[in-house]
């Protein structure tokens, strides 16, 4: 197999790890990010969604500059200079990376500047720099300015001896060289020029500010950025001083730190430790706009970093959080709202759950299922318990609130929140704290491992047997990104489940040892080995007439060790089809190593999050649904959860959603040997499948299904009210 | 509407401590619906110093406690569950105050058994996991963590109980960090066992024993792994099975068990050397097969509180 450099920067090699061939991880994840910024160039979309998708861009880059680029420099710097298994070095990935994500923001860029914003513009929303405002603009921001900006402003002097008000991380600022005019103090000492002065733009603000409507600007609505606003009208900052070059700056730092896991008994300040550590770690990037090359060598040298660093960038430097929802109306830049029905039924869960189980494919199954099944157990006298794992919740959160009032309702209520969620830190803490004043076990967390796995268990006293009801899924209890990602819940009663969530709560609540579990998979324990059985099962049932098949859905797939399954597997004939929305370190289509594996990755408007595993088994088909993905951190350093679906109409539909998602010709991007993805096109519109479309109509279909049986006979109440029941 | 009763067993036993929750099953007797595990050197501290230590104790009560939370999740005050101590609190000089702290700390009442009422309560499990042992002369062991017990039955009498004071813990070799060599291992069982089992054993010795029946978490190990029958309360390991099975991890660390089995860490220790235990007892006897009731000295006490076992002599106050 030929070793080559390509377009897309990622080198196949075939003497990775074990001789088999492997990507690299961190470009593979930029070519992920660069599927994103195709969807901001999809001339398909309208413009605010095209908006949206530049948004997440820069948001990804953000992430991945303080987590995976600074594990890079800390690996350099300790002079750890192992290769990764496709074998690059820590500095040549370094190289690559900071390579390749200059060349796509600048792409990034001219998408903004040579589409978006012209047609924004001619659509009647208008973004103003301070050399497009008109007077009556400049008045409006300098009124603006004196009221709501100025009282909130400190600047600081930059000098390197001193970090007093550091720069932060993630914030942005506006850096001023001065000069001392006539009346204003000197210097005291030579070596205290230059003077550079910053100030930080306030995030208590909002960012978009709507200016005046200019006169013959034909109707437009004209916004601009609150750091313009800011350099407009900073001379009002320094008096007796003239500003002489002006730069708008943003720190990327180091996110990517540890807690000191030894610190049981404080563990809850130790994390708070962290946050303010990341406020003051290593720089790893430097966005400035290109106004001032003084004032950037001096946030150079001040940082103490190199020109790698440095991302020159245009206006504005941060488009993170250019969000379309603070743009009101513009509907016809919009895309038409897909809006899921929402939760139909009003029997209890638990009535329900006693008959069968249910499969929630979210967003298009609403999440309220979940949030009415714990406000249920809140409130029903016959709950005993409640547990949950919590990894990400929303702010103000339906699921903590029915904890909590479950918790003074007197039932024994067990929060596992995980403090270790990377920038969820703080939110935890505070959902912890409250819980515990209402009175919740909470579990911090477990030593050395991330909780990841999402599981709830009921515990219900009725009146044959005590019942356990069951959630386990792929994605987190948060009804806000259960909108916006694709995820699937699983709910029941089935006994063989319920036993292994108890078990499973009591290793993390430390009630009890890691146990052996019959139904679920629980990493780091077993998940990986099983799952390498399950591939080497595969391949042992294979035939010429029964190759036997693998279609596995996840957001990663970075585990050299699943990979080599994989590609032994593919050897032996067996068909394996992967949908792997980022980081894929797999290199399918290669001659006599992984011909029969292909990969796509589908980037559409939810975010694909799911993780679902098929293995035919010769006939005995298995499906399971994971809160892993098959990368190192999932198996071997967090606690998850895999789980079979048995229910065989449910199996149905998880098959079902793995074949709509490989026949998508819409949104999916086909992964080459090469490293690049190409677009599938269909030429014909009428063939055309966009999966996400399919189970979103899928979903309305079912919903005017239900409305349609309620036409035909009642919906009778048979059960008495709370109080009645003896 | 009734309330449904649970039961709750927790037994303290050498090298850890065990939670039941059980409910009442659909043909009477108990269902288990819920049980924890943590280790504790409760036999580490005494078969070395006679003594619980304050350290060992101390981590013992946070278990209670820690259990007395998980009961709570189901209802359970801590005055409802009981409580079971076996060998290694039995032989503490302290054990009067260990059982006082966690009275006061945990609201637990410890019941210490004897060996003959822990042989008893054993049987009990095993014959109604089985439907009864049919068979002239039946052996029952459980080599546990500080001690193995052996009950020997003609029909349903049990007609000899026998303790040994080796277990999986207490064998010197265990206690090496390093993990030792078990060739050594049946030498010392036979040295300890010997004069017992040809004078104090049944006319003829174990040797007449057609049935063997073994008890836990070992055993049941070995049956997962080299069973060849598995009926719903009982699995069966024929003899040449059973002896390659141990013959094939004798040597292995745990590590290496649970790296060869796929089982957890906890399960790997001590399996070799219960096996070994029960390997050395099983040679013994006639049987062609071992009997593995997927039942512990637990479900004993949980029968005492149906009609069928009774009202179980110290087996503690009924739900």
């Amino acid at each position: 197999m030929k070793t080559k450099k390509t377009e897309a920067g990622v080198f196949p090699n075939p003497e990775g790890q074990g001789g088999f061939p492997f990507f690299n991880r961190e470009l593979s994840w930029l070519e992920f990010n660069k599927r994103v910024l195709g969807e901001a160039r999809n001339k398909n979309l309208r413009l605010l969604e095209r908006l949206k998708f530049l948004s997440i861009v820069s948001s990804n880059l953000d992430e991945f500059f303080q987590v995976r680029v600074a594990s890079l420099r800390r690996q350099l710097a300790s002079g750890n200079y192992l290769t990764d298994p496709a074998g690059m070095s820590p500095a040549s990935q370094l190289e690559a990376v900071y390579r390749e994500a200059r060349k796509l923001v600048s792409r990034q860029y001219r998408c903004l500047h040579e589409e978006i914003l012209p047609q924004l513009a001619a659509g009647g929303l208008a973004f103003l720099l301070p050399k497009d405002y008109t007077d009556a603009q400049k008045a409006f921001l300098s009124d603006f300015f004196d009221r709501e900006i100025f009282p909130v402003l400190t600047p600081f002097r930059m000098r390197k001896e001193e970090n007093i008000l550091s720069p932060g991380n993630l914030k942005l600022h506006a850096a001023f060289l001065l000069e001392a005019g006539a009346g204003a103090k000197p210097p005291e000492r030579e070596e205290e020029a230059p003077l550079v002065v910053a100030v930080h733009i306030p995030s208590v603000l909002p960012r978009v500010i709507f200016l005046p409507k200019s006169p013959g600007g034909r109707g437009k609505v004209c916004f601009t950025l609150l750091e313009y606003a800011v350099l407009e009208n900073s001379f009002r900052l320094f008096e007796g001083y003239a500003i002489k070059e002006s730069i708008l700056f943003r720190v990327t730092r180091d996110a990517d730190i540890g807690v000191d896991e030894e610190r049981d008994e404080d563990f809850v300040d130790a994390m708070e430790e962290v946050l303010v550590r990341r406020e003051n770690s290593a720089v790893v990037r430097l966005s400035v706009t290109g106004t001032s090359s003084a004032l950037r060598d001096m946030l150079v040298s001040f940082l103490g970093i190199g020109p790698p660093e440095v991302f020159e960038c245009q206006d504005p430097i941060d488009m993170a959080g250019l969000d379309p929802a603070l743009f009101p109306g513009f509907d016809n830049l919009r895309e038409e709202g897909w809006n899921p029905p929402g939760a139909h039924g009003e029997e209890p869960v638990w009535e329900t759950l006693k008959q069968r189980d249910i499969l929630l494919h979210h967003p298009y199954d609403s999440f309220q299922t979940v949030v009415r099944l714990l406000g249920e157990a809140a409130s029903d006298p016959a709950v005993l318990a409640l547990k949950i794992t919590l990894y990400r919740t929303s702010g103000d959160s339906p699921i903590i609130q029915a904890l909590e009032r479950a918790a003074q309702n007197g039932k024994q209520v067990t929060a596992f929140m995980e403090l270790k969620a990377r920038f969820d830190e703080g939110r935890n803490i505070e959902w912890a704290q409250r819980l515990r004043r209402a009175g919740a076990i909470v579990i911090y967390g477990v030593a050395y491992l991330k909780v990841h796995a999402k599981a709830l268990l009921v515990i219900r006293r009725e009146k044959a047997a005590v019942r356990r009801y069951v959630h386990l899924a792929t994605g987190n209890y948060n009804d806000k990104t259960a909108r916006l990602y694709t995820d699937v819940g699983f709910l029941t009663s089935r006994d063989d489940i319920a036993c292994d969530v108890s078990l499973f709560f009591n290793a993390v609540t430390g009630y009890s040892v890691i146990p052996s579990l019959q139904k679920l998979v629980m990493a780091p324990a077993n998940m990986k080995s099983r799952l390498i059985s399950l591939i080497e099962r595969e391949a042992a049932l294979a035939t010429k007439k029964s190759p036997g098949l693998i279609m596995a859905k996840m957001n990663s797939l970075a585990d050299p060790e699943i990979i080599a399954a994989l590609y032994l597997a593919s050897q032996k004939g067996v068909k394996i089809r992967l949908i792997v929305r980022g980081i894929c370190m797999l290199v399918p289509g290669v001659k006599n190593v992984s011909e029969n594996i292909s990969v796509i990755s589908i980037v559409d408007r939810f975010l694909e999050h799911s993780r679902v595993f098929y293995f035919s088994g010769a006939g005995e088909e298995e499906v399971f649904l994971s809160s892993a993905d098959w990368m190192p951190r999932n198996l071997e350093r967090r606690v998850e959860l895999m789980f079979p679906v048995e229910q065989r109409d449910l199996k149905k539909r998880l098959v079902h959603i793995l074949k709509t998602c490989l026949l998508d010709n819409a949104q999916a991007h086909e992964l080459q040997s090469s490293g690049v993805y190409e677009r599938r096109r269909c030429d014909n519109p009428k063939k055309a499948l966009r999966s996400q479309r399919v189970f979103y109509e899928e979903a309305l279909e079912e919903a005017r299904e239900a409305e349609r049986a309620g036409k035909k006979e009642f919906a009778v109440r048979r059960r008495p009210p709370a109080g009645a029941q003896k | 509407m009734t309330a449904l009763r649970l039961a709750a067993v927790i037994d303290i036993g050498a090298s850890a401590m065990r939670l039941v929750v059980a409910e009442p099953g659909p043909r009477g007797g108990w269902k288990q619906i819920d049980r924890a595990v943590k280790p504790v050197s409760l036999g580490r501290d005494v078969f070395r110093s006679g003594r619980i230590s304050r350290e060992t104790s101390l981590r013992a009560i946070g278990i209670l406690v820690g259990f007395g939370e998980l009961l709570a999740g189901w209802g359970i005050a801590p005055g409802d569950a009981h409580v079971i101590a076996t060998s290694a609190v039995r032989e503490a000089r302290n054990r009067a105050a260990f059982v006082g702290r966690v009275f006061s700390r945990a609201a637990l009442r410890i019941h210490v058994l004897d060996e003959i009422e822990e042989n008893r309560l054993t049987c009990l499990a095993v014959r109604h996991a089985v439907g009864g042992l049919r068979s002239a002369c039946s052996l029952i062991i459980e080599a546990g963590a500080g001690t193995t017990r052996i009950s020997v039955l003609r029909g349903k009498e049990i007609t000899g109980a026998y303790s040994f004071r080796f277990g999986a813990l207490r064998m010197g070799k265990y206690l090496d960090p390093d993990w030792g060599d078990y060739t050594h291992l049946e030498r010392d069982i036979g040295r300890m066992v010997g004069a017992k089992l040809d004078t104090e054993s049944p006319a003829g010795g174990f040797s007449r024993a057609s049935r063997f029946a073994a008890v836990g978490s070992p055993v049941r190990i070995a049956a997962e792994k080299a069973g060849t029958k598995t009926k719903e309360n009982y699995a069966l390991i024929s003899r040449k099975n059973f002896l390659d099975f141990v013959a094939g991890i004798q040597g292995c660390s745990a590590d290496e068990c649970v790296r060869m089995l796929h089982i957890t860490y906890y399960e790997a220790e001590g399996l070799v050397p219960s096996l070994i235990i029960c390997k050395y007892f099983f040679e013994r006897t006639s049987a062609r097969e071992i009997l593995v009731p997927h039942v512990s000295i637990r479900e004993g006490v949980l029968l005492g509180f149906t009609p069928e076992g009774g009202a179980a002599a110290g087996a503690g106050k009924k739900p």
